[in-house]
Order: C-alpha cells, then structure tokens, then sequence
C-alpha cells in the first residue's frame, strides 16, 4: 500500500498523462455526469479534484456527518453530477453547483491521486480540520403530527449505488415513523426503486440489480425497528427508474 | 523509584470531597479479611467505600461509589453467580480502574498458583482442554490479559433477528489450538469461533449506555436506526461491548454470568437492578501523578477526576471549542523556556498533549465507520473527531470502527493470536478499503452481524483510568499507553515529533 505522501509522485505522473488538448470547453450550466477517480490536492485545506473529459474539476470539501456534501473515497471511483458553475476556479478546477458525488461500491485500489497544493488556496469551507467553532445545537425534538390524519408520502433519497440513507435522508424514515405512530398507521406500503446515470459521453450506467429490494426491504426493516406496526406491503421495481437523482430512493406511504 | 503497591488515605477533606461527597467522609482504605488490600475476592467481606483511592504505576485513581458505602459479602457484584467461583469483581477489579491490568493478572498467578478463578479454563485458559495452571495454556491472560470469548458461527440471532452471515471465516493460523478443535472450534458440533479480548472498564457506565447527543433514533454510522433495549423500547448506544452484542447492561449481566461465570441459575431480578444500581454509580479517573501531583486541585482541568464524570450531563459532543471532549487545560500551559518544576514541567507536558489530541489535525485514512460516513477519505481531522464523547473519549456516533487493530496489513504482528481469512460473497457489500478478502485476528462486529463491512471493527475504549489497566486496544496489543500512541503514529502517517508522542501519552495517562 502506498504510502500517503509517496502517492504526491504518482499522482503528479497520472496528472500529467492528460493532454489539454483534449479538453471539452465547458460553460457555466452545462450538466456533467462522469465516473472517476478522486484526486485530493493537498492545499492548507484540502481540495477534492477530479479530471473528466480533460478537464480539472473542483468536486468539494471535507465537511460534518451531517453536510449535505459527502466528499469521496480514495481506493473508489466516484460518480460525480452537477453543473458547471460560473466563477473563478477553484483549486485550479472548474467549479460545480448542485454537485452530487456517489462514492461507487466496488474497490478500485489505483484511486488515490494526491496533487501538491501548487500555491493554489484552500478553498472555501464550513468546518476546519480542527474541531468546530461552536457545538453542534441538538435538535430539538420533533413535534409529533396532529390530527387529522391522511395518507401520507415520505422519499428517502440515495446516493447512487447506496443502500443505506445518510443522516439527513434517513430523517425522513422518522418522520414516517412519527406519522404512523401518531395515527395509529393501518398500513404502511413502501416501494423502492433503482435509477441508473447518464454520464456526458452518453454512457449509462445502472444502479445492480437487487438495488431497489436491498433499499425497500432495510426501510421496512428500520420502521419495524422503530416500532411502527401494521400490515407491511413492501415492493420494489427491477426497472430502472430513471435517470434522475430522485429515482433512487424508496417511497414511504402511511396510511392511518 | 520504586513505586510500592498499596491503597494510599487521603486524609482530610478537599474539593472533590466537599462538593459531591460528606465533607466528613475521606477516602477510605477498602480492608479485605482484616488487612488492607487492593485485590477483592469473590465473596470476601469487605465495604467499598463511598470513595477510595488506589494505587497505580505511576500515579492514583479515585473510585466514587455513588451507592454509597457497599457491604460486598452479599452484593450480587462481589458473589460468585454461577459455578467456577468467579464474581463480577473478579475481572472488574477497584484498583485496575475496574477492568484488570495483566500486572495483575500476574500477581494473582503468583499468589494463587494459578488456582484463582480468573484462571479458570472455561475462558480464563487459550483453550478449555489445556491443562489448567500450566502457564503455558493461560498465556494470553498472563501475557496480554485476554480472555477467550467464544462466539457462535454463524452468528446466534441478534436483536430479534436471524443473521445470514456475508463471509466464510478459514482458520489460517492457530496458535492456541482452539479455533481447529474437533470440541471447542469452528468445525465442532457446535460451530464456535474464539478470539481473545480484553475485559472493558465497568465504570462511568452511565456516559456509555445513555443515548445523549442528538443521535436519539438512527445510528450516524450506519444510518439505520439505534438498537432498542428489549425491556423499555427505548435506543440504546450500542457502546458497551467492544461488538455491541448486548445491548444494556441487564443483558450484559446476564451474559456475562452465563459464559464467564458458568452459571446454571439466573440471578433473581432484585439481584440484578441491584447489580445494575451499584454499576451505574461507579466513576473512576485519575487523581494523582507520582511527579505531576495532585491532578484534581481547586483551578486545575475541570474534567480531570471521577466527579467531573459524575456531575457531568451523559453524551455531549465535544469535537468543538465551545465544549472540548476533556475541556480546558490552558491553566497548566507555560511558556517555552520558562524554569519549571517537575510537577510543573509534566502538568505543561498534559497541556501540550491535549492540544495534540484536540487541535493537531493529520489525515485519517482507510478507517471502516468513519471514513465512509460521509467526511471522505482520506480526512484531516484530529483524534477528537473520533474519541469525541465529553469526558470519555469514546465515540457520540455511536459505533464500532475499523482503525486496524486486528485487520491485516495494519495490525501489529500478533503470532500467540489467531488468524483468520474472511471471503465475502461477492454479492456482499465489501469491506471498505479492504474488499472482500480479509485476514484478521478478531472479526470483530463481524462476528455479531454477519457483515463484510463490519470485519474487524470494535467500539473503542474509554480514556480515563488507563494507567491502571493496561494492556490496550481490544486484543491487548499495545503494552503502555505510549504504545497506543505509536500505533496511530504508524498507521495514520501521524508524524508526531518525540515530544508530541511524549505529551500525548502524559495526557492520556492524566485522564
């Protein structure tokens, strides 16, 4: 295993291995969706870099559990989707918006690209490397529904290829809970479903097989676990959803 | 120096007495039999007192006993429960921070001829069939002080639930002989698997086994809801065992009097609310240093001590400035240069070891549960982004981690410990950063869920109290506290400079 500093060298050959003349011109707004590996560029605070088409890409930082952002993974390709931001670079990449990172299940020892800092700065970030400045507020509890009560819709989203939700996402399944705890739930349906990505070289790329049960058999388990009774209908669809973020995910429905 | 073994009165009261305990009640010398004595038998009459202080290399630690003053020769966690003559105590000692150092260990050989019932062979031995009081077969209690903790495979139902093991586990080396045993091993009648682990501190349980911070449903590592104790329904932390396979600490005693007690009657409920009452209210930390002194004075770190441990609200996260996980220890900093003496020059090593604990960021890298959490890999963090609880240092998470330990390429030789090699189904989610071939000397949690991604993953200890109960890590594979400290040098690529990894090592050994 290499060591970390060991890979500044690798990474600085694979780097040079891409010729800019290749490179797509890319505008602000333009939707990209590649796989790659990610690059780490060692600034102060470091950057998460990736190349496509190219092209250098700023991808994100280093945040909490919690952000919305989930930065990648050396030894895994990463599917990165967003859109090409207007601005300066950053770190030497182009900036995106709206950017989304799904860090791929299946290991890929070759991904673990280090890049000096080059005099590029840090970029912007919320949380140093360092403790936070202040604590974290704990939530406070959640109000629990009142009456009247009607059926009612929860989506649990997902990274591509993930099975499990993070924090924020999995914040929906308690409020189903709550819901269906507080309307004394008859029923509770969930459906999970599987998406696929259609990258910019055309290329498209589904989430396994089995995706779409994993994801809606764990949520059911997880409401069980959290003591929701009630007659279960849980489904899935082996067919793609779409391409779009929001069919990765599973559909909650409470029914009182 | 010599630094002679023995329980040490503070006479005369202090802060830490006036504020919690009778101003009138000092630390009393625990007396055993009529002589004093550190070591408490199984069924010995002896009173622990409300608080007590014990010797330790190097140092003190203090033991409050919020239950008050504790009659033992019938308290259910000072009896033997079951049949090998063996208590709660015996392995969750007063003056080894209620865990057992392996000095111990040894001196318990000695003294007993190996005949204590630590030693017995139903874990206390490598393996059951050895034969008893030969060194040689109890040489990972003598050596390491590991006890055999014999698992079922594949794993028994888990919170309710039926676990289909991901992986097949092959024995690739088996020093201790128990692994490929026809009676006690995994090709047995009764498939078993035996790793070795360390006795875990049974005190500030309440910081361990109260959900605090935020993370009241779902677990942040897994993101799927906490267990829940089967008795209330409430969420548990899942911290309290190294593989989290009981969840509270009813079950663990009940567990624990059935394997390690060989119990064949269940304590009485009353016996085990009371077990439970008197557990909830131990805290212990150290008090004293040999040269720092005194380490609870009026103006010094507000968390050294057992009753910032007592006083202090369960499970805050302190990764942050507002709240530190150990607090402020600026008091005890002085500048570089200045003439200082020897108390002096260890508290302003602490200070600075602090620092490099809570400040000092260094990439985290290939760590299973937390690197794939979502703060990336590799991370710049620091060792407080993990050991982040408020006055333990465990983790708020909650949940066990991958940092190596056990899993090859990164664990430490260990040729007196097993060797496994894990296949995953290919169909499994892998390991993280190891995939799915995976050589180990303990699964871990693995063992528990059935699970790639959990191989070789442990809840991690609590910080206080360390210099009482080494050896460290769950398979006792660092020796001192220093050790500890090297191994996350090594593996995280920490380049600490001799006096970071020195002041460090103070700290931890001040907690």
């Amino acid at each position: 295993m290499l060591r970390l500093f060991d890979q500044v060298g690798l990474g600085l050959a694979l780097s040079a291995m891409v010729t800019p003349a290749l490179a797509q011109a890319v505008k602000p707004g333009d939707h990209v969706s590649f796989i790659a590996c990610p690059i780490l560029r060692t600034t102060e605070f470091p950057c998460w870099m990736a190349r496509s088409g190219g092209e250098l890409y700023f991808v994100g930082v280093q945040d909490t559990t919690a952000a919305v952002f989930k930065p990648p993974e050396f030894q895994h390709q990463m599917l990165v989707e967003g859109e090409v931001a207007a601005g300066d670079r950053i770190c030497g990449g182009v900036p995106l918006k709206n950017v989304t990172v799904s860090v791929r299940t299946e290991l890929d020892p070759t991904c673990n690209i280090i890049i000096p800092a080059e005099g590029y700065a840090s970029p912007p970030h919320n949380r140093g490397a360092g403790p936070a400045s202040i604590q974290q507020k704990e939530r406070p509890p959640a109000l629990d529904p009142k009456p009247p009560f009607t059926a009612q819709d929860f989506h649990v989203q997902y990274l591509f290829e993930r099975e499990h939700p993070w924090i924020l996402e999995g914040r929906q399944i308690e409020a189903a809970m709550r819901y269906a705890l507080a309307s004394h739930a008859s029923r509770i349906e969930v459906v999970g479903y599987r998406g696929a990505a259609k990258l910019s070289d055309g290329t498209i790329v589904e989430e396994p097989a089995g995706m779409a049960r994993w994801r809606a058999e764990l949520v059911a388990e997880a409401l069980r676990d959290l003591h929701v009774e009630g007659e279960y209908s849980v489904k899935w669809k082996d067919e793609v959803a779409g391409y779009a973020l929001a069919d990765r995910r599973v559909d909650i429905r409470v029914i009182p | 120096m010599k630094r002679p073994i023995g329980l040490i009165a503070v006479v005369g009261a202090g802060l830490l007495l006036a504020t919690s305990i009778a101003a009138t009640q000092m630390a009393v010398v625990p007396v055993i039999d009529g002589a004093s004595a550190i070591w408490f038998k199984p069924s010995a009459r002896a009173t622990l007192p409300a608080y007590s202080e014990f010797k330790t290399p190097g140092g003190r630690i203090g033991l409050i006993n919020a239950t008050g003053p504790t009659e033992t020769k019938d308290h259910p966690f000072f009896i033997p429960l079951g049949t090998n003559g063996r208590a709660c105590v015996s392995c969750h000692q007063p003056a080894d921070a209620m865990s057992l150092s392996v000095e111990t260990i040894r001196t318990r050989w000695r003294q007993s001829g190996g005949s204590d019932p630590i030693f017995a062979s139903v874990d206390g031995a490598n393996c059951p069939n050895l034969p008893a009081k030969d060194p040689k077969s109890h040489s990972l209690l003598l050596e390491k002080g590991l006890f055999r903790i014999p698992l079922p495979w594949p794993s028994a139902p888990y919170a309710g639930k039926k676990i289909t093991p991901e992986f097949t586990i092959e024995v690739v080396s088996d020093p201790t002989g128990c692994n490929t045993n026809p009676i006690y091993g995994l090709k047995s009648d009764h498939p078993t698997i035996s790793v070795y682990r360390r006795p875990r501190m049974n005190a500030n349980l309440t910081h361990v086994v109260e959900t605090g911070y935020q993370f009241k449903f779902f677990s942040s590592k897994t993101g799927f809801p906490l267990a829940t104790d089967p008795d209330t329904g409430k969420p548990v932390t899942m911290a309290l065992m190294s593989d989290a396979r009981q969840l509270t600490l009813k079950g663990q005693a009940f567990a624990a009097a059935g394997d390690h007690m060989t119990a064949k009657v269940r304590m009485t409920p009353e016996q085990q609310q009371r077990l439970e009452k008197f557990q909830r209210g131990l805290y212990v930390a150290k008090v004293g240093d040999d040269v720092g002194g005194s380490l609870v004075e009026p103006g010094g770190p507000p968390a050294l001590g057992p009753l910032a441990l007592q006083k202090k609200r369960v499970g805050g996260l302190g990764d942050n400035l507002n709240n530190p996980v150990f607090g402020d220890f600026s008091m005890w900093k002085r500048p570089d240069g200045a003439k200082l003496t020897a108390a002096e020059a260890y508290r302003a090593s602490v200070a600075r070891g602090h620092d490099v604990f809570f400040l000092r960021p260094f990439w985290i890298r290939d760590a299973a549960h937390m690197n794939n959490i979502g703060i990336g890999n590799p991370a710049l963090r620091t060792c407080s982004t993990c050991h982040n609880q408020q006055l333990t240092g465990i983790d708020t998470g909650p949940g066990w981690m991958d940092i190596g330990s056990s899993n090859q390429p990164w664990a430490d030789p260990a040729p007196d410990l097993p060797l496994f090699r894990i296949t995953c189904d290919p169909k499994a989610r892998p390991h993280p950063y190891l995939g799915r071939v995976i050589l180990t000397h303990d699964p871990g949690r693995a063992l528990i869920t059935g699970k790639c991604i959990d191989v070789g993953a442990f809840n991690m200890h609590q910080f206080r109290g360390l210099s009482a109960r080494a050896p460290y890590f769950t398979n006792g594979g660092a020796a001192t506290v220093r050790a500890v400290v090297d191994f996350y040098n090594r593996r995280f690529e920490m380049k600490l400079t001799e006096q970071e990894a020195s002041d460090l090592t103070h700290f931890l050994e001040a907690l």
